[in-house]
């Protein structure tokens, strides 16, 4: 096909050359080399016989498919990336345990917005809807900071990591595949949480297009704010048994802190300036902005919603994160091998505590 | 000697038995012809290649070269080496110094167009337990640009059976085997196995040493095997190359090892009084000719010992450790 090299030499002279031609044309033509893969292991396996059962070992033509010289293109990791995403959000639904700990979040949630009674101080805004907004906030903030850092360290523990290292541009195909998996959690989460919150328990939703967008930018910037930052922590935490008991305790605290649960003017000055640092008390802030009526602005700590402010500090902990995630990431990748993956099992069985 | 992997490489006209055959056929033809100077460029090639962490001499200039559809087989105590090593080659670890090729790139460099020419099996997998295994083994297709049919590749190692099945289920022998697909899935031309075998009945093992032959044979997939059982590297190597202290001591076929090695041949046979005797001699031809004229006849109980790859192996160890090192020779006894 029209993307290839005619044929190989010895190594020396055609690994540099097979390579530069890669790079250069890696990127342009990344689509094509997408279709030729797919031609390769779609249905067309009787071609491929064909293809290839006439070819003696010395022979030509071992091409899937029928006529042309050899491939050599790499696929780009978009496609795989997507595919691999798509895999394991079906994996995630198939998954009984991951999807009960998921379901539990609005099930702990529904029940409390429904006991809970009275308004947010100084509003006519019954309090479960801050309760919804809140929980909707903590989910976005859990999945970036408590199951993405599980994840990633579970499989950098199980070999999963190295198998992508091993794999041409799998570590790229790997992180596109987790943001569509996180994307995915995140989107059915919330749909989840709001849709059940509105239908079950007379829970809030957004009225008017304006605050259908502050949803949505809210949720992405917020998304932004924790994954890549969950990203970073995951790539530098020990493994998944500490691992948990590590990222637990603060995200605990952070939750009480921020106001996502309760009115935040209910604690101390000092606690709320700290929970101000981070950035559930803004998710959680912005969606609350979205979700509840314009009036209950006045329930705010400032009396306002503050949106711009929403944006700065979720944008500078997005920033912050990248900056973090990808040379800690990057880092995590290169130190891979089969070696150190042996070793860490050695020492997971050692404690007892090998995953089952 | 260099091993002239052409010559073995089977004529077109007597392709292996078995519909399962049509995968093995070359992705590369390019490579597959012998043309002038192939056999002169090594797949795999270092010169001096040293290693240190943290003031320690792990690596200390080793050689080795691997050409086209060769099977090496690198042996060596615990801590001589062999996984760093390996390590180096497949581009996972930085070196200290020495020169290091493999199919014409540094590793330390490679990219991803080189990284799709390779193929890897190590032991300590357990990834992607959840995803189904003709799932798992479709989906790392889809990352080559050239790859195997997956469901001809389960029909290869034997788990078309289990192709819906769970990763996590399936048994240790199956699980490696599913490595060994997941390895070649990308028609690499070169094929690290690290301990591939360890688990396995013998049957399973058996097929996989076919299956390997076969790579390396038909496709002329170079495969750099790390093994702890002897008679495995000794069925299935062309050479077997000996690291112990950081450097390669020896690397041959067994018999040139067990030459160069100078281990002994045993001869047994029973004396007059009826005690069995045992003598070991570098000439065992030569005392058997002694024991035929002193006894002026048949021998009764004759039996005449070549040196094992499992003695030469011993003897070289205990050479350059001055025989101090028993903890390693007694693991290789239990193997």
């Amino acid at each position: 096909m029209r993307n290839t090299q005619a044929s190989h030499g010895t190594p020396a002279a055609d690994g540099p050359a097979a390579a530069a031609e890669a790079d250069e044309a890696h990127e342009a033509d990344a689509v094509d080399a997408v279709d030729t893969v797919s031609a390769a292991v779609g249905a067309d396996g009787a071609a491929e016989v064909a293809g290839v059962a006439g070819a003696g070992p010395v022979g030509g033509g071992g091409v899937p498919g029928g006529a042309g010289p050899p491939r050599r293109r790499v696929p780009g990791p978009w496609r795989t990336g997507l595919l691999r995403g798509v895999i394991e959000l079906r994996l995630l639904l198939r998954n009984p345990k991951e999807m009960s700990g998921h379901l539990l979040n609005v099930a702990i949630a529904l029940p409390i917005a429904a006991y809970i009674s009275g308004k947010v101080p100084g509003t006519s805004t019954p309090i479960s809807h801050l309760v919804i907004a809140g929980f909707a906030a903590y989910l976005l903030f859990q999945i970036g900071l408590v199951t993405l850092p599980q994840m990633l360290v579970t499989e950098r523990e199980e070999g999963v990591l190295l198998r992508l290292r091993a794999t041409p541009r799998g570590i790229p195909a790997y992180l596109v595949a987790k943001c569509l998996l996180i994307l995915g959690m995140a989107l059915g989460n919330l749909v989840l949480l709001i849709g059940a919150g509105a239908l079950l328990v007379d829970g809030p939703l957004p009225h008017g297009p304006g605050d259908w967008l502050t949803l949505l930018w809210v949720t992405t910037l917020g998304l932004l704010a924790v994954v890549p930052l969950g990203a970073a922590i995951g790539a530098v935490l020990p493994n998944p048994r500490e691992a948990l008991a590590l990222i637990m305790l603060p995200t605990m605290g952070l939750l009480v802190t921020s106001g996502a649960v309760f009115p935040i003017t209910a604690l101390p000055t000092a606690v709320q300036q700290v929970a101000s640092a981070f950035p559930l008390k803004w998710m959680a802030q912005g969606l609350r902005s979205a979700l509840l009526p314009d009036a209950a602005r006045a329930g705010e700590p400032a009396g306002a919603w503050e949106l711009p402010m929403v944006a700065l500090v979720l944008t500078g902990w997005a920033v912050l994160g990248f900056l973090l995630a990808i040379p800690l990431l990057r880092r995590a990748a290169r130190r891979e091998s089969g070696s150190r993956l042996t070793a860490r099992q050695d020492k997971a069985a050692q404690s007892g505590a090998a995953a089952a | 000697m260099r091993p002239q992997p052409h010559t073995r490489t089977l004529p077109a006209s007597s392709p292996p038995a078995g519909p399962s055959a049509a995968p093995f056929a070359p992705a590369d033809p390019g490579h597959g012809s012998a043309g002038p100077g192939a056999a002169g460029h090594p797949v795999v090639s270092a010169r001096g290649l040293t290693m240190a962490y943290g003031g320690v001499d792990v690596l200390r200039g080793v050689d080795l070269e691997l050409y086209r559809g060769e099977i090496l087989a690198l042996l060596g105590p615990n801590g001589a080496g062999k996984t760093t090593t390996v390590e180096i080659l497949e581009g996972f670890r930085q070196r200290s110094g020495g020169e290091v090729g493999v199919l014409g790139a540094d590793p330390a460099r490679g990219d991803d167009t080189w990284r799709g020419r390779i193929g890897l099996v190590l032991q300590s997998w357990r990834d992607h337990r959840r995803w189904r295994v003709a799932e798992l083994l479709g989906h790392f297709a889809t990352y080559y640009p050239e790859p195997r049919d997956p469901a001809e590749l389960l029909a290869l190692v034997g788990l078309t059976g289990q192709a819906g099945q769970q990763v996590e289920r399936l048994s240790g022998g199956q699980r490696r085997r599913l490595d060994v697909a997941l390895g070649i899935v990308g028609r690499p031309e070169l094929l690290f196995l690290d301990e591939p075998t360890t688990g396995f009945d013998p049957e399973a093992r058996r097929e996989f040493h076919v299956l390997v032959e076969r790579l390396a044979r038909e496709e002329g997939v170079t495969v750099l095997l790390t093994t702890h059982d002897l008679a495995e590297a000794e069925r299935l190597a062309d050479r077997i190359a000996m690291l112990v202290g950081g450097r390669i001591r020896a690397c041959g076929t067994p018999s040139e090892l067990a030459r160069r090695a100078a281990a002994q041949a045993e001869v047994r046979w029973t004396d007059e009084d009826g005690t069995p005797r045992r003598e070991r001699t570098a000439d065992p031809s030569q005392l058997v000719w002694e024991l035929h004229r002193a006894v002026d006849g048949p021998i009764p109980g004759l039996e005449v010992r070549r040196p094992t790859l499992e003695d030469t192996y011993l003897h070289m160890v205990h050479q350059e450790d001055g025989g101090t090192d028993t903890a390693a020779n007694g693991e290789v006894r239990t193997v």
